[in-house]
């Protein structure tokens, strides 16, 4: 505004002396132009930044989302001839952690110990092999406890472990390598009639070492074995207990038993595998023999267990590589059961060896390709030609930062791995997948645990279907009471009280969530439980009751009639809503023992209900009253902001007041109470604290008002403070806050698109 | 697995020595006497279970060293050791031994594994409502309830409280099952040792912390939950647990030190230790000062198992004190 405006009861003469010279109003100009330039632009900037900061978020999500889709990636960074005698066999090859030693155990009984970059070696011993005997068998231990054994034809088997020391001289970290030798140094006899030995397993579990062979006559037998250091002497006494498991159907050409102790499993070259239950040793049983290849003609060549020995990989002669583990049955029998395929190789499988901290594997083939895979995902991450010549032994380092290659002339190829998240596949976050230790696939969420054996279960499915019901059930409850709230507060309610209802509302709207929450599950729970048939009678007789009171007031007389003077009729309906409130709980206990034998809650439980007392029902209410005010407020606003002359126009021509509020006002608001109720449900969809406090945040997939659920913010507040920065555990949350990103980003999308539409086809009323 | 047996040994024996007068502490061990030079800030974020015991500790420590800022947060053990990692705490205090993928976090960023110290022996209790007359559950009793895995070998999954003994009006009821939530050690060590590894039940209320699992189960007549023994209140029974084909004993210090109980554990804090360097002065004293006479009285208030002198020393030796 300029500062003067001429007045306009003023005569020509004195307004032409108070008009502004003509350079005033040259400034007053100027001074106009800037400052409806200078606001132009900052109000330009400010819209341009709310988009900038918007993509911001966005693409910050993306980014650290980003890496869970890339695949695998191996770089050949050293080759040069494995330390150690040349142009013997390599029979196993392992790094420690931080991948600045390895060992490599040959056929002649040496153990290299070199450092994996430039090759130079460490130490060297010579285990005492027997003279008058040959090495027939070779086992290896779940990696991570070092153990190998190898087993003799005199009946005799070594029990090596590699072990590795820390020490920080200078400050710099200094890795020393050692073996130890569990059973003494000498091969101890295992079989005491000396057969020859044709497999041998060893395992380490909480209970101590155990040692299965078979031997050449095909006999099975199982050592366990509990070992005491003599004080006196020095010598190691060992305590064994040797037991005869039933006679193999097959030849054994592999053998291996699980940390646990409880199972033995027992494969040929020709593909057969059986399975021995040997928790009670004693009384060790085979339990099932089958075929482990699909294909016929197809044999066994390489086989191995996946980390925390539950389930196990075959590779066949064809190339095929396939996870088995033993799935138990409705009657409590486990059985070897095929649980995925994965990429085939071009050539015989030559090698199998697990991840150490992962669910992840490699295998190598006679064609000299090398693939990582990853069983939960299902997915093949990566697979080249590496070699032109077969590969041999394949070893990955404990921390999958590098893998090791050893081809048929004993080169050793060193390369840098980088494989982060294997985890991740569509299928592992939207597909039902067949966990180890499950008997059929499901959709799981379940992230963590205290080991690193566990098998990390990512599904996306029970958390968007619990963000979509608890803002289902929220929305349930809210919508009718906000629009009809609205409805009546802006068309029928005096503009006094409406003075009073509509800023009580939005007030609520103030109220943290957090104490809603608080609320629902600590007080609101727990009385629903104990008054469930309140809670049904109040929502059946609630509404019933206003519509008799209205039906009633309207057929009482005149005289009384008008002692309420109009629109404030709603205040008459406090007094009713209290007292079916406070009948409905009164007459609860008698309504349960007239119809639920005593308990409504324990009838669910008998005819099958799944009751729990953190539940939907009780998330859509405090939720409800979360999202009522947004509802109601915005929805109010439209309907009373509905063109004065329309309303008019409608009651002139003869309609009645409801007949215009349906057939006028409602379809003229309508764009802005569809906003309303988009709104509150992005709400709903993002809100976060009252579902944290209120449910159990159990992972479910179904859509029972009587049962929790675990919704996509909750989840991320829940595991984001205990995700290692840059884990795939941290990315996936990441993925789950950019698809509660997206998700609303859509609904307020469409709901603006709607909004627009319906406003232009409203508008010409 | 060398750490897990050593511990075992070490609850063995310390509960040995106490075990005759429960909840006793060793009358061997240091009393803890004041010394100069020491101030700062003492910041913890780690377990809920040992929230309430850093909290007095701190108090303790705070009553010798009136200069020291205290700030202690419990969500849960897996906040501890990226707080480790990224320096905002210098206490992590656990109730499971970190993971070897924490190690592996901390050492890339420090160039050498955290120091973990046992503090005090906590055993995990199964809870259920006051009025529950259940006498007592197995192992694998505990995991057909709460797991969705049975694999410490339950015949049958259990959806009743019939299905465990219980007869008349509680013979149909079902299970609400309360559990901590994934941050938890105590999460991470139930489901490692009651259920054998396996996995929860998707149905199961995950509760932000200890106190409001015991507030569910309080609430909830068919409740069941878990969590460290320190949280018994009124409302709630601890239910006594057996291993398959032993009986159920109680959570008592002497059941722990039999090795009867088959729940008992240690609980830790972390700290950065530098292997060449000793500890800086405020964590050396407050290390000192919990593993001493004073500090284990501590331990006994807050309803957790004190340690025994030889066990302290042995805890406190390896950050070099």
């Amino acid at each position: 505004m300029p500062p003067k405006m001429p007045r306009m009861n003023e005569s020509a003469v004195s307004a032409r002396n108070l008009l502004p010279s003509g350079e005033a109003r040259k400034k007053l100009r100027r001074w106009r132009h800037f400052k409806d330039l200078a606001s132009k632009h900052v109000i330009a900037v400010a819209g341009v930044g709310v988009v900038i900061a918007l993509a911001t978020i966005f693409v910050y999500l993306f980014s650290e989302v980003a890496p869970i889709f890339r695949g695998a990636a191996v770089e050949v960074e050293e080759v040069y001839t494995l330390p150690g005698t040349a142009g013997e066999e390599t029979l196993y090859l392992a790094s420690e952690r931080y991948v600045e030693v390895a060992v490599r155990f040959t056929r002649s009984g040496e153990v290299t110990f070199f450092e994996p970059v430039g090759g130079v070696i460490r130490s060297r011993f010579q285990l005492n092999m027997p003279t008058d005997a040959e090495l027939t068998a070779f086992g290896v231990a779940e990696p991570r406890t070092g153990l190998v054994a190898y087993g003799f034809s005199n009946g005799k088997v070594l029990v090596v472990k590699h072990d590795y020391t820390l020490s920080y001289p200078d400050d710099v970290r200094y890795v020393t390598p050692k073996l130890e030798f569990p059973f003494g140094e000498y091969p101890v006899a295992v079989v005491d009639d000396g057969a020859s030995i044709t497999a041998v397993a060893v395992q380490q579990g909480l209970t101590g070492i155990s040692l299965a062979v078979v031997t050449e006559d095909r006999r099975a037998f199982l050592a366990r074995y509990t070992s005491r250091v003599n004080f006196m002497t020095g010598d190691v006494e060992l305590t064994r207990v040797l037991h005869t498991l039933p006679e193999p159907p097959h030849t054994a050409d592999y053998l291996h038993i699980d940390i646990t102790m409880q199972n033995l499993l027992l494969g040929s070259r020709d593909g057969q595998l059986s399975y021995y239950d040997i928790s009670v040793p004693a009384q060790a049983a085979l339990r099932e023999t089958r075929r482990v290849l699909r294909a016929d003609g197809v044999t066994l060549t390489a086989f191995n267990y996946l980390l925390g020995t539950v389930s196990f990989v075959a590779g066949g002669s064809d190339g095929s590589v396939a996870q088995w583990m033993l799935v138990r049955d409705p009657d409590n029998i486990y059985h070897i059961t095929h649980v995925r395929d994965f990429n085939s190789h071009s050539g015989a499988v030559t090698d199998i060896k697990p991840e150490y901290s992962r669910k992840g594997f490699a295998t190598v083939d006679e064609t000299g390709e090398l693939a990582i895979h990853f069983a939960s995902s299902a997915r093949t991450v990566y697979h080249e030609r590496l070699l032109n010549e077969p590969i041999q032994r394949v070893a990955i380092a404990p921390r999958d930062d590098a893998i090791f290659v050893v081809d048929e002339g004993g080169r050793m190829h060193r390369s840098s791995l980088w494989n982060e998240h294997p985890e991740i596949s569509w299928s592992a976050l939207w597909g039902k997948v067949w966990y180890e230790g499950r008997a059929a696939p499901d959709y799981v969420w379940q992230a963590s645990s205290a080991t690193d054996e566990f098998e990390r279960k990512f599904s996306l499915v029970p958390l968007s279907i619990g963000t979509l019901k608890a803002a289902f059930y929220a929305m349930l409850f809210a919508i009718p009471l906000a629009i009809f709230g609205a409805i009546y507060t802006a068309y029928f309610m005096t503009p006094k009280m409406r003075g009073y209802v509509k800023p009580t509302i939005e007030v609520m709207e103030a109220l943290p969530t957090v104490i809603l929450g608080f609320l629902a599950g600590l007080w609101l729970a727990p009385f629903v439980e104990a008054n469930l048939p309140s809670v049904f009678m109040t929502l059946i007789f609630l509404p019933t009751v206003m519509l008799v009171v209205a039906w009633t007031w309207t057929h009482l007389p005149a005289a009384v009639r008008f002692i309420v003077p109009d629109g404030w009729e709603a205040a008459l309906l406090i007094l009713p809503i209290i007292g079916v409130v406070w009948l409905a709980v009164e007459l609860s206990p008698l309504v349960e023992l007239m119809f639920f034998s005593g308990d409504m809650r324990q009838w669910f439980t008998d005819v099958g209900i799944t009751y729990d007392q953190r539940n939907a029902l009780v998330v859509g209410i405090a939720m409800g009253f979360a999202v009522i005010p947004t509802i109601f407020s915005i929805a109010e606003d439209a309907i009373f902001t509905v063109p004065k002359h329309l309303t008019q126009g409608s009651l002139a021509l003869g309609a009645t007041r409801w007949q215009t509020v349906t057939k006028v006002v409602l379809l003229t608001a309508s764009p802005g109470i569809f906003s309303a109720v988009m709104i509150g449900f992005g709400r709903a969809v993002g809100e976060t604290m009252i579902v944290l406090m209120a449910t159990g945040n159990s992972p479910v997939v179904n859509f029972n008002i009587f049962e929790g659920m675990r919704t996509l913010s909750a989840n991320i507040a829940v595991e984001l403070p205990e995700t290692a920065v840059g884990s795939t555990h941290f990315r996936i949350l990441f993925l789950a806050a950019l698809l509660l990103f997206a998700i609303t980003f859509i609904l307020n999308t469409v709901a603006e698109v709607v909004r627009q539409r319906l406003r232009t086809k409203y508008s010409q009323l | 697995m060398k750490l897990n047996k050593l511990l075992k040994a070490g609850i063995a024996a310390t509960v040995m020595v106490s075990g005759t007068a429960f909840a006793q502490v060793d009358p061997n061990l240091p009393t803890y006497n004041t010394v100069s030079g020491v101030s700062g800030n003492l910041s913890s974020i780690g377990s809920d279970t040992l929230n309430n015991l850093m909290t007095l500790w701190a108090e303790e420590f705070q009553r010798n060293y009136p200069n020291v800022n205290i700030q202690i947060q419990g969500a849960g053990t897996s906040t501890a050791p990226p707080a480790m990692v990224e320096g905002t705490a210098n206490f992590g205090p656990m109730s499971r031994a970190p993971r070897a993928s924490e190690q592996q976090a901390f050492e890339q960023r420090h160039g050498y594994p955290m120091t973990v110290l046992g503090v005090a022996i906590d055993m995990v209790a199964v809870y259920v409502n006051k009025d529950n007359p259940i006498q007592g559950l197995s192992i694998s009793q505990a995991d057909a309830i709460f797991s969705a895995t049975r694999r410490c070998g339950a015949p049958a999954d259990i959806t009743r409280w019939g299905q465990v003994g219980l007869t008349g009006a509680w013979a149909n009821r079902d299970f609400t099952i309360y559990s901590r939530n994934a941050v938890s050690g105590t999460y991470g060590y139930f489901k490692q040792h009651a259920l054998c590894d396996g996995d929860f039940k998707p149905s199961i209320n995950e509760q932000p912390g200890s106190s409001a699992v015991v507030q569910g189960v309080t609430e909830s007549l068919n409740g069941i939950g878990y969590s460290g023994i320190g949280y018994r209140t009124s409302g709630v029974r601890v239910v006594p647990l057996g291993r398959d084909g032993e009986t159920p004993v109680d959570a008592t210090a002497e059941n722990a030190a039999a090795g009867t109980y088959p729940l008992a554990r240690f609980l830790y804090v972390a700290v950065n230790k530098h292997p060449n360097r000793p500890l800086p002065p405020l964590e050396r004293e407050f290390f000192r000062m919990v593993l001493s006479k004073q500090g284990q009285e501590v331990v006994v208030r807050d309803g957790y198992v004190p340690l025994t002198q030889s066990v302290a020393q042995r805890e406190l030796a390896r950050v070099g004190l």
